[in-house]
Formats: structure tokens, C-alpha cells, sequence
């Protein structure tokens, strides 16, 4: 190995150390591993839940008022006070409000929709939040020993497993590059 | 298999507003029988206990998607012939000629309107009606 090779890796490992050390001390990737990013993951959940609680509620007073119009409908086709236009109106007008009922209902499709985009963001932030989790642990930031909040079943998967292959790769990885360092007298 | 107003129905979506909606619908255009399933997984066993003439699957579905559900149906030899209707947002040209070539019945995607779901059903059971007339 020439001079300049064994300069060139001093240089390499020392621009490694530094980086290390800028990651290690980056209070801001800590926030955004233990907190920031598995808050997102919470909000959207959230999302999802009020979207599907409020289509609910809504599909519940739709099913409640057709009853109650196909009953009036009726009513009012057998009522024998109104007659004439009148009764036409009120056809047509009860007509109109179960074909609004129709498309109250399938309106309420938006949650669906709205929902598996959604999921699929949800699912991008779980695997930001597992990569930036690694990252944590690899350059050795010490407040990475609190296990990360979850309960998305993907999550849950990842959640406990952290801990366990993180610390596994922290040694791995630092000691790597500590015997590196050493062996080369740095 | 009982194929007309009275035929055992079963609607899976991962999405439960979804299959409240499609259940409702189906009310309307007067099919009472109307069951549902959260996943393929959920779903497949109660296809199994041959109770269900008609399935309505959604595709994007989390542990068995729809297009897997409709595979297990085609390959199953009690199953196999059985009408089925995809009712999904999944759009892709690829997709639909893959659903088409695994046997799917018909297709449906989000969001849809009453008159179009009527109009697939009716279709799927009169083509049913003449085959197995």
C-alpha cells in the first residue's frame, strides 16, 4: 500500500468519524425519529378514525330517514286530503328526497377512498420512521434506548424488533469503525 | 346456487363504510340476503361452507386482496363457477385484463352510482341465467 492510499483512507475515515459525530449530536434527528415522525404516523391514524366515525354517523341517519320517507311517501299517496297538484308535488318532492338520500349514501364512498390513500402514506411514514430509528441507533445517540410508541400491526412488528436489532448493529457498526480508526492510529 | 333476489350475497372490503354502502345498495335493488367480510382471509372460509351464490370483493385489501380471493374461488371445484363482481378504485388497463383472465365476472370501480351497480349485477345473473339455464 503506497503513501497516498494510506492518507487517502486516514482522510476517508476521519470524514466518516466527523460525519458520525454530526449525526450523534443532531438533537433535531432524535426529535424527528422518537417523536416527529411517529406523531405523524399517530395524527393520520386519527385522520383515518374521524372520517370513519363521521361517514358512520352519517350512513346511520341515512338509513334511519328512508324508513321514515318510503313511510311518508306512502302516506301522502294515500292521504285522501291531497289531491290533484298538490299530490303531484308531493310525489315528486318525496321522490326527490329519497334520490337524495340515494346520494348521501354513496357519498359517503369518499371515506374509502380518502382512506386507502391514507393507509399508504401511513405505511411511507412507518418505514421513514424505521429507517431514521436505525439511523439513530447506528451513530450511537444515547436517548435511542427508549423504544419507539407504536400500535399499527406493521409497527408493532417493527416497534419491539428495534431495540433488539439496533443495539446488535450499534456495537456492530461503531466498532467497526473504532478498529478501523485504531488500527490505524487515529 | 341460488341465482335471483333471494341469493345469499357476501361484500368484501377492508373498508366498513364501504361495505355498509354496497350492503344498503343492494337492499335497495331488492337483495335482503346480504352478508360481509372484512378480507380475503375472513372470507374464503365462509365461501367454503357453500352458503353464498354471489361475491362482491373489493382488490386492495390488506391480508388477502381481492384478485387472490378471486383465484382461491376460480380453483376451488365447489366454488369455481360462482358470479363474481370486483367493485374497486384499482383503475390500471393491466389490471382489469389481469382481473378479466383470472375469471372476474365484473368490474366496477370507484366511486360508482346505484344505476351501474344494478346494471353489472343484472348482467353478471342473466349471463349466469342462460349458462346454466
Amino acid at each position: 500500500m503506497t503513501n497516498n492510499s494510506i492518507e487517502e483512507l486516514q482522510r476517508v475515515a476521519r470524514d466518516l468519524q466527523h460525519a458520525l459525530d454530526e449525526f450523534r449530536s443532531d438533537a433535531r434527528l432524535t426529535q424527528l425519529a422518537q417523536q416527529d415522525v411517529p406523531d405523524a404516523k399517530l395524527r393520520l391514524e386519527h385522520v383515518l378514525k374521524l372520517t370513519d366515525d363521521a361517514a358512520h354517523r352519517t350512513l346511520d341517519l341515512v338509513e334511519q330517514s328512508v324508513p321514515i320517507a318510503d313511510r311518508t311517501a306512502l302516506l301522502l299517496k294515500s292521504a285522501p286530503e291531497l289531491t290533484g297538484s298538490a299530490k303531484t308535488t308531493a310525489g315528486l318532492e318525496m321522490d326527490q328526497l329519497r334520490s337524495n338520500l340515494t346520494e348521501m349514501l354513496l357519498a359517503q364512498g369518499y371515506q374509502d377512498l380518502s382512506g386507502q390513500i391514507l393507509r399508504g402514506v401511513m405505511k411511507l411514514v412507518g418505514e421513514i420512521e424505521m429507517v431514521l430509528a436505525r439511523l439513530v441507533a447506528v451513530t450511537g445517540n444515547t436517548e435511542s434506548r427508549t423504544p419507539l410508541a407504536v400500535n399499527a400491526n406493521r409497527a408493532s412488528v417493527v416497534g419491539p424488533a428495534v431495540p433488539g436489532v439496533t443495539q446488535g448493529s450499534v456495537v456492530g457498526a461503531q466498532g467497526d469503525v473504532d478498529d478501523l480508526l485504531s488500527g490505524m492510529g487515529l | 346456487m341460488t341465482i335471483g333476489k333471494d341469493m345469499n350475497i357476501l361484500v368484501v372490503d377492508d373498508f366498513s363504510t364501504m361495505r355498509r354502502i354496497v350492503k344498503n345498495l343492494l337492499h335497495e335493488l331488492g337483495y335482503p340476503n346480504v352478508a360481509e367480510a372484512d378480507d380475503g382471509n375472513t372470507a374464503l372460509p365462509m365461501l367454503k361452507t357453500g352458503k353464498y351464490d354471489f361475491l362482491i370483493t373489493d382488490w386492495n385489501m390488506p391480508g388477502m386482496p381481492g384478485l387472490d380471493l378471486l383465484k382461491n374461488v376460480r380453483a376451488d371445484s365447489a366454488l369455481g363457477a360462482m358470479p363474481v363482481l370486483m367493485v374497486t378504485a384499482e383503475a390500471k388497463r393491466e389490471q382489469i385484463i389481469e382481473a378479466a383472465q383470472a375469471g372476474v365476472s365484473g368490474y366496477v370501480i370507484k366511486p360508482f352510482t346505484g344505476a351501474t351497480l344494478k346494471e353489472k349485477i343484472d348482467k353478471i345473473l342473466a349471463q349466469h341465467g342462460s349458462k346454466s339455464g
